[in-house]
């Protein structure tokens, strides 16, 4: 099972500013977001996830 | 159950297995993403249904904001060397009918993220934010310093589980770190994360 910290952010600290920045999402019914997906996507030729000039992932 | 648990196997689970489950939060990185994006790469399938179940099941998505400038170059690398039918982009990149087309290619990747977040509960960290971190994770575990970015921003956020498709994060401490990878690279990755502990 994934493994998770306790809960114990101290007020003020970088983790708490972490936390409330997050940002929920827009589009939060199934159907919407299933569009997002099947919409979104690039076709570039087989090949193309390089980040690095050496490395491939 | 295995007969013997083993807490560095337990700390490397496949995304695209049957029974995986998605944690409360994660920190993804570029790998996955791109993967995701690009309809044409080869684990693109495990990638999309993964960030679909992301979305879904409202796990908070936490990256760092060099993901985005990597997935840039993805992008723009491979859109030149797909108009110029070169492999090195060293020169094509100063080519400017390469660079329109590649820019082309760049406003599309950038709509489809935007509107892939618009999905997710996500959470960005910026770079200066865990960059004074980076030295210290290069030297204790010989990461390189975008990798090690990724990790500050893991340990920083105070997430324990990272989704990536880069076996070279095996190296970060089982308690630190369950990796998230897909099953063409849980043995590698495992093997690497043993590797790292028996060392």
């Amino acid at each position: 099972m994934p493994t998770r910290r306790p809960d114990n952010v101290r007020r003020g600290s970088l983790a708490e500013k972490l936390r409330e920045r997050t940002v929920k999402a827009k589009v939060t019914d199934p159907e919407e977001q299933k569009k997002i997906f099947d919409r979104i996507g690039l076709d570039l030729p087989p090949g193309a996830n390089t980040v690095r000039r050496r490395t491939r992932y | 159950m295995p007969a013997r648990y083993d807490r560095r196997r337990a700390t490397v689970v496949a995304f695209d297995g049957l029974r995986w489950e998605s944690p409360e939060a994660v920190v993804i990185n570029t790998s996955v993403v791109a993967e995701a994006l690009l309809r044409r790469e080869p684990e693109h399938a495990a990638c999309d249904e993964l960030l679909r179940r992301l979305a879904h099941e409202r796990t908070r998505v936490v990256f760092n904001r060099l993901l985005e400038a990597e997935l840039w170059e993805v992008v723009f690398n491979h859109a030149l060397r797909t108009h110029t039918g070169q492999p090195d982009v060293r020169h094509s990149r100063f080519r400017q009918d390469a660079r329109r087309a590649a820019a082309a290619k760049l406003d599309e990747a950038i709509c489809a993220w935007n509107e892939m977040l618009a999905a997710l509960d996500w959470q960005c960290v910026e770079l200066d934010e865990v960059a004074d971190a980076v030295p210290d994770l290069m030297c204790a575990y010989g990461l390189q310093s975008y990798d090690a970015v990724h990790a500050a921003t893991l340990l920083r956020s105070g997430v324990t589980d990272m989704v990536s498709r880069d076996a070279g994060f095996a190296v970060l401490l089982p308690e630190d770190a369950t990796l998230h990878t897909t099953r063409r690279r849980l043995s590698r990755t495992r093997a690497r994360r043993r590797d790292a502990c028996a060392g």
